[in-house]
Formats: structure tokens, sequence, C-alpha cells
């Protein structure tokens, strides 16, 4: 029996909520269909798969040097239209300039920006009403939040060992950013610009993700083989956490934006863990037809289809949220790590 | 249908599901040889990381830098210290011996001479210490897996001694070299327990660590110029493969509560040996505490209560250092006290 600590009971039902942040968000896609965007860690490149098609249509190069520059964690801004990507050298003593955050405008899938962020960031978050981007900055034990518009440094505030994780809340207030050797989540209050507390959670969290409303926040574990829940609103204490099983590994999780629901990555088992957030239980885990060690995961604004970075098989896997089941492998590049789903303007 | 049986099939229904949901269970290791014997481990490790030195001390046979000399003398200043004082408790004469054989080693490195041919000799003196200190535990796969956790990722390991080269300290890659050697010689053990695909996937990684990070015994001229955390997400999947084919919990830390209550056990036992006033036996457990802590405890004190994480750090360090507090047994006492108090964090 999987085991599950709580401390609350029921949550409550998320759908209809979640429905509206969609379409108040004004998110449009020409004919449900969207860019996917996968960075690759080792080839140095994101590829972009069509949704229609799932065919890689293009791949862009982030640093020609593969092997010394690598893109890692991606976002995508509230909008859709910009792919930011977190980048980073191979020298985390050393700051270099190879430290930014490289924007995407997804209308021409060119880099448009490069927003300095030293200290090797290695996943990046957007604010709501995109005008900033959040970073853990990995090699160094900070976050930082930047300017969109400006490109330039906002704060930068001290967490835990190898930063990674970072989100912010969908009300904009809180920026929370996980440390794998700390196994902490810092929560840090956007508003009065100061660090609140460092939230003890599973051991080794790779990954931190607000849900559709904000109340709650989901941190993967990957030694843990857990995912905590945090009670944004009661004083960000963790009040569940979910055993997905010692050997899961898992690390990024993606939201589901129409169904109550969570997907997990296990990068261990090259399973998906699909957790019901009103029941906080799995109710699924999907492995036939996987890549090998999914690390990335995002899901389709329309919460059509999912999509995986797999790390060792140098692939997304295409999965069907309703039958839950893998509908198709798509080959990209070299170490695939993260996953985020672009938004074609209506004109495309 | 009777209501009597109507009972007896929902009864058997529920007994079915139950079995259903037991069959679906997630993997939860069946030991924890960390927690259950962390003297023992910490003694499997000193062990293994010296015979992980006798390897590039046999591949370099004359070693050519003084930082490689000092990397055998570890085996005198750091590895020793781990075990001999059980040791000369069990055996004295072989505890004698030994030191003898590697101070021999040690000094012959150290005045530049050729030292390949005098590794058997240790080597075999090696083989009985670990027979008097780890005895039948030695062959056993928990152990086996244990050890191998630490030699991948525990201090001058496959990973740390890599990350250690990199960040200036470059003869510390020797150490992540030899490392390599060993895990691949006690994978050979464990192997048959895997299956096909087990193999496939913990060989994949030994490949990628030897093409990649320690294509050879000596480090670059250059200097490593990569990401000198290279090998540790290829350890980390290494833990997590031997944690599934041994059925052992190989993370210690996933429970920092049960962890640091382990901590206290040990402590309180080598507190109690510096009251005996014996010391060497007393260091042995700051060791089996300090090289855990320091993985997995301390970085969250440091973030959380700094005060608390630097004194610990200012005692554990001076408990094994060559110039140790004039009154260790109170020093000891007062790392247990603070471990208590880290121990109300968490």
């Amino acid at each position: 029996m999987h085991r599950i600590h709580r401390t609350c009971l029921r949550l409550g039902r998320l759908t209809a909520v979640a429905a509206i942040a969609v379409l108040a968000l004004g998110i449009a896609a020409a004919d449900d269909r969207y860019f996917v965007y996968i960075s690759n860690e080792y080839s140095a490149d994101i590829s972009v798969i069509d949704s229609a098609t799932d065919e890689v249509i293009r791949t862009i190069e982030i640093s020609g040097r593969p092997g010394e520059v690598r893109p890692r964690g991606l976002n995508v801004s509230p909008d859709g239209r910009f792919i930011y990507v977190s980048v980073s050298d191979f020298q985390p003593t050393v700051e270099t300039n190879d430290d930014v955050i490289a924007v995407i405008d997804v209308s021409t899938n060119e880099v448009v920006q490069r927003i300095r962020a030293g200290g090797n960031p290695e996943r990046v978050a957007s604010t709501p009403d995109g005008t900033e981007v959040w970073a853990a900055l990995e090699a160094i034990a900070m976050g930082g939040g930047y300017s969109v518009e400006t490109g330039e440094e906002i704060v930068t505030f001290r967490v835990g060992i190898e930063a990674e994780g970072v989100d912010v809340s969908p009300d904009g207030r809180w920026v929370y950013i996980s440390a794998e050797t700390t196994h902490t989540v810092t929560v840090f209050d956007r508003h009065a610009m100061e660090t609140v507390k460092h939230v003890l959670v599973g051991n080794r969290p790779r990954e931190v993700r607000f849900g559709n409303d904000g109340r709650y926040a989901y941190v993967s574990a990957e030694v843990g083989g857990n995912v905590s829940v945090i009670d944004v609103e009661n004083d960000h204490e963790v009040i569940a956490t979910i055993d997905l099983g010692l050997d899961s590994r898992p690390v990024e999780i993606a939201v589901d934006p129409v169904r109550d629901r969570i997907y997990v990555v296990g990068g261990g088992t090259s399973a998906v863990y699909v957790i019901d957030t009103n029941e906080l239980e799995l109710i699924a885990t999907i492995r036939e037809g996987m890549g090998r060690r999914p690390w990335g995961i995002a899901i389709t604004p329309d919460g059509s289809k999912i999509y995986t970075a797999d790390g060792l098989s140098d692939s997304s896997t295409v999965i069907d949220p309703e039958t839950l089941t893998v509908i198709g492998q798509i080959q990209t590049g070299r170490g695939s790590h993260s996953a985020a789903i672009g938004v074609i303007p209506d004109d495309e | 249908m009777t209501s009597d049986a109507v009972c007896a099939l929902r009864r058997l229904i529920l007994a079915f599901a139950a079995l259903a949901v037991a069959g679906a269970a997630f993997a939860q290791f069946s030991e924890e040889p960390f927690l259950e014997r962390p003297v023992l481990m910490s003694h499997g490790y000193g062990l293994e990381i010296m015979a992980s030195r006798y390897f590039f001390i046999e591949a370099l046979d004359v070693l050519p830098h003084e930082d490689a000399v000092e990397q055998a003398e570890k085996l005198l200043d750091r590895d020793l210290r781990r075990f001999e004082g059980t040791l000369i408790q069990r055996d004295p004469e072989l505890a004698a011996s030994f030191r003898a054989a590697l101070e021999e080693l040690v000094d012959a490195a150290e005045d530049g001479e050729a030292v390949a041919h005098l590794v058997p000799g240790v080597r075999t003196l090696h083989d009985q210490v670990v027979d008097v200190l780890i005895g039948d535990f030695q062959d056993r796969p928990s152990y086996l897996a244990g050890v191998s956790a630490d030699v991948l990722i525990m201090n001058d390991g496959v990973a740390e001694a890599y990350e250690d080269a990199a960040d200036d300290e470059l003869w510390e890659y020797i150490n992540g070299w030899g490392a390599l050697q060993r895990i691949k010689e006690i994978w050979a053990q464990l192997e048959p327990l895997a299956t096909p695909q087990q193999v496939a996937d913990y060989q994949e990684m030994i490949d990628f660590i030897e093409e990649v990070v320690y294509p050879r015994v000596s480090p670059p001229e250059g200097g490593i110029r990569g990401d000198p955390e290279e090998a540790e997400s290829a350890t980390q999947r290494m833990i997590g493969i031997l944690e599934v084919v041994v059925d052992v919990d190989l993370a210690p830390g996933r429970d920092m509560g049960r962890l640091t209550d382990s901590f206290l056990a040990t402590t309180e036992a080598a507190c109690e040996a510096y009251d005996a006033g014996n010391e060497l036996v007393a260091v042995e457990g700051i060791y089996a505490v300090r090289d855990p802590y320091r993985k997995h405890i301390r970085r969250f004190l440091e973030l959380v209560a700094p005060p608390l994480y630097e004194r610990l750090g200012e005692l554990t360090d001076a408990l094994i250092s060559d110039d140790p507090p004039a009154d260790a047994a109170a020093a000891c006492w007062e790392m247990h006290e603070l471990l208590s108090e880290a121990r109300t964090l968490y």
C-alpha cells in the first residue's frame, strides 16, 4: 500500500477554478497546436516539436559549444509567447558570461534576449504578469530575480546548497526555490522582498511547482522518492508527503491545467506518476513505452498532451492524459533535460 | 444468494483487493546498514578507500608529484584511524604488522621510490584486517552495496575526488580513479543478483565514468576543464540501481531524524570510550558520525542554524585532528549535546 502521511483532509475541487484560470489568461492556440520545447543539455540546443505532427521542426542552437555550455531548465511566459531557458557553463566555481537566461520568441523560434544570471542558473520561472523571471542559481546557493524588460537583476537572496527548482505563485507573491543538498524549499516574499523561511522537504528535492490556484505547492524529492505538499496559506507548512517508492527518483512536475492532477517523472523507474491533487494519492503509473530516464515533463495548455524529456534515450515521450498511455516517441537531442510548451500566435 | 454468502463474498473480495494493493506496494528496502551498523560501515568505508588507493599506487609505482604522495599518506593519516583502535583490541599483532607495512609503503613513496611491489603484501594483510573487523558480513550483499555507495559518493570516492580535482586539488583525481577500480571489483560480486537490464544500466554508468571522467590513472595535464560534477549524476544512478538489486537502503539521509538518532547513539558510545581513556576507539565513533553528518545533515544546519553548524564543525574536525582537544571527552559530550539540539529542528 502506498503510504500517504496527511495532516489535512480532502482538498477542494479545482477543476472549475483551473478552467477559469485558463480562460482568464487568454491563452489561445492556433487549432490546438503548440510548439513543444525540449532542452538538450549535452548537444547544447533546443528541439522544437510541432504538437500537431509530433515532429521536430527546428533545432535552436544555444551556444554552439556543446560540452562547455548547456541549456537545462525551461519555463514559459504566462501568455505562452516566450520560452525561458536556463543556460550555464560547466564551471560552477568561475563566473562567466555564459550564465544567462535565454529568451526564445515562439513566433520566430529565435533567441531574442539573454539575461545575465551569474551562478549557473539551473531552472527558471516567470511571474504571472510576465515582467520578471526568477532563477535558482545552483553554484552559489542563491535565488535571483530579473526584469524581463531591462534584463537587470532585481535581487538575489540566500537559499540552500545546489539550488535547483523554482516557481512563482499564481498571485505573484511567493517565490519558492528548492535546494538539493540542504533538502529545503526557501520561501521568498516578492512583495516584501525578503526571505520568510526555509522549509524542510524530502531528501534531494529537484523541482517545485505551485498548483493552479496557488493554494498548494508540490516538491519532488529524488532520493526521498516522494512529493511534499506545501500549504502556501498555512505558513508554508508541509501538510502531506506522497510516497512514490524509494526507487522512483522523481524529478520534474507538470500541473494539469484542466484536471485535478499533477504528473511527476520518475528518472529512476522511467515512469510518469499521476497524482490526484484532491485525494493526494497516486492514481496511475505510466511505464510502457516510456523513454529512458525522463527528467522533464510538460502538458499543453489545453491539457490534451503530455511531453517528457528523456535524458538517456535522447527523446521526448508523448502521452495522452485521457488514456494515460504513451502515444509516441520523438527523437530529440543529446541529454534531453526539460520540457516547456509555447503557444503559437493565431496568425502562424 | 444468502446474506451469509454475500458477507463471505464481500470478505473474499476485500481480501483479494488487499492482495492487489500489496502487490502494488512501492519499493521500501528491507535492510538499512548505515543505520543498523554505523560503526561497522564506517570501518568498511575506511578499508575500501584504502583498497582504492592501492590501485593508483600500483599503477603509478613511483608517485610523480608531492600531491600524489599526499594521497598515499592518507592511508596512515586518515584511513587507518577509522578502525585501528578496534583492530588493536581484537588482534594487536595484526594491527602492528599492518601499520608497519603501511608505513614502509608510505615512507618509500615519500622518498620517491618504486612502491608497486609493496602493494601485494599490504593487500594480504589488508584482507586479514577485513576478516577481523568485518567478518562474515564482508560477503553480505547489503554490506557490499553499502561500501560501494560510500566509495561512489563519499570523500575521496568516485564523484567527490573528481570534484575536488576540478577545484584546484588536481591530484585528488587519482583517488577517484582508484575508487572506480574498486567499484568494478565489488560489482563483479553483486552482478549475479541483478537482472540483465540492471547489469546493462550499471555497466553503462561505469563505462561513462571510465570514458569521460577517469580514462587514465593520472589527471589531465591541463587540469579538469569540464563539469566538476560530471560523475555525480552517474554515481547517484548507480546507487539507485544497487538499492533495487540488493533491496537495501543506501541513503541514510532520507530520514534525518532517524539518522541523527543513530548519531546520538554512536556519539554516546564514543564519549564513553573517551571517558574510559580509549581514545583510539573513541575517534572511530567520531569518524562514523562525522562523515554521514557532513554528507546528509550539516548543510541543512548551515542554512537554518548557523551557530550550531559552526560549532559542530569545529568539534568534529578537532576530534579527528592530529591535535585533538586536551579534554576530548568534554568535547565529545558537547558534540552529543549539539546533535540533540539539531534533532529538535526536524
